[in-house]
């Protein structure tokens, strides 16, 4: 990844608007030079058919509560690209983001 | 009709005083047997019988996702926050929300039932050998070609 660290977190969810798609426990999440939000993930389970699907309709959202701009709240980040790999079970994704909102 | 899974989308409906809320188009067969699990709770006898007080409230909480009240908010949170939520809101207010959520899906259901209609009367349309509709038992809707 591009860019200075911004925010480490343990827990996240990616949805498919209510629909639950995956899991995450662990991610590390930057922002590049050039604006744009990227995060590694450690996906541990997943609706394939929900992701498959949210990812179709360009509204998966990767969900966190984190500290940011001095507000600890759950925020959102639309999945712009998303690269779940080809392997089953638990594995590491990455994705591009968007800008993040309450 | 053919056979297709649920997408989740969302309807807005307007309320009085500025209010809305935002439900769920449709909910697809879990979120419809979660509802229905909460209304109809298994009886001593073993069987399910219908919790009538359950009603309203597992159909508003099956459907409502986000709303403009801003001191309770729901989006993103699971059924038994929303609950907690519906269960602080006026008696009142409930109810004009529950109201909404009721015309809301049976427009929906209203809407479905419209849409297999034509499709069925479509079908016998285009039957090659299908008999003359004086022949067919049931509505005879359908024109011959």
């Amino acid at each position: 990844m591009i860019g200075r660290e911004v925010i480490r977190g343990k827990v996240a969810r990616i949805d498919w608007e209510w629909y639950p798609a995956a899991t995450i426990e662990g991610f590390t999440m930057a922002v590049g030079t050039d604006g744009q939000w990227h995060v590694r993930a450690n996906l541990v389970s997943s609706n394939a058919f929900n992701m498959s699907r949210g990812q179709e309709a360009g509204r998966l959202m990767f969900i966190a509560t984190v500290k940011l701009r001095e507000k600890k709240r759950e925020w959102r980040w639309p999945v712009e690209r998303i690269d779940t790999g080809s392997a089953l079970g638990p594995r590491e994704i990455v994705a591009t983001l968007g800008e993040p909102f309450p | 009709m053919a056979i297709t899974p649920v997408s989740p989308d969302t309807t807005k409906i307007d309320l009085p005083d500025d209010d809305w809320i935002l439900v769920k188009t449709r909910l697809n067969t879990g979120e419809q047997q979660q509802m229905l699990r909460r209304i109809y709770v298994a009886g001593t006898d073993g069987r399910r019988h219908m919790d009538s007080l359950e009603v309203g409230i597992a159909q508003v909480a099956a459907y409502l996702l986000d709303w403009s009240v801003a001191d309770l908010p729901i989006r993103g949170k699971g059924a038994d926050d929303v609950t907690a939520a519906l269960f602080a809101l006026d008696p009142e207010d409930f109810a004009t929300i529950r109201k909404a959520v009721q015309a809301h899906e049976e427009k929906w259901q209203a809407a479905r039932d419209e849409a297999k209609k034509k499709t069925l009367s479509g079908a016998s349309e285009s039957s090659a050998t299908s008999p003359s509709p004086s022949t067919l038992a049931g509505p005879s809707t359908a024109s011959v070609n």
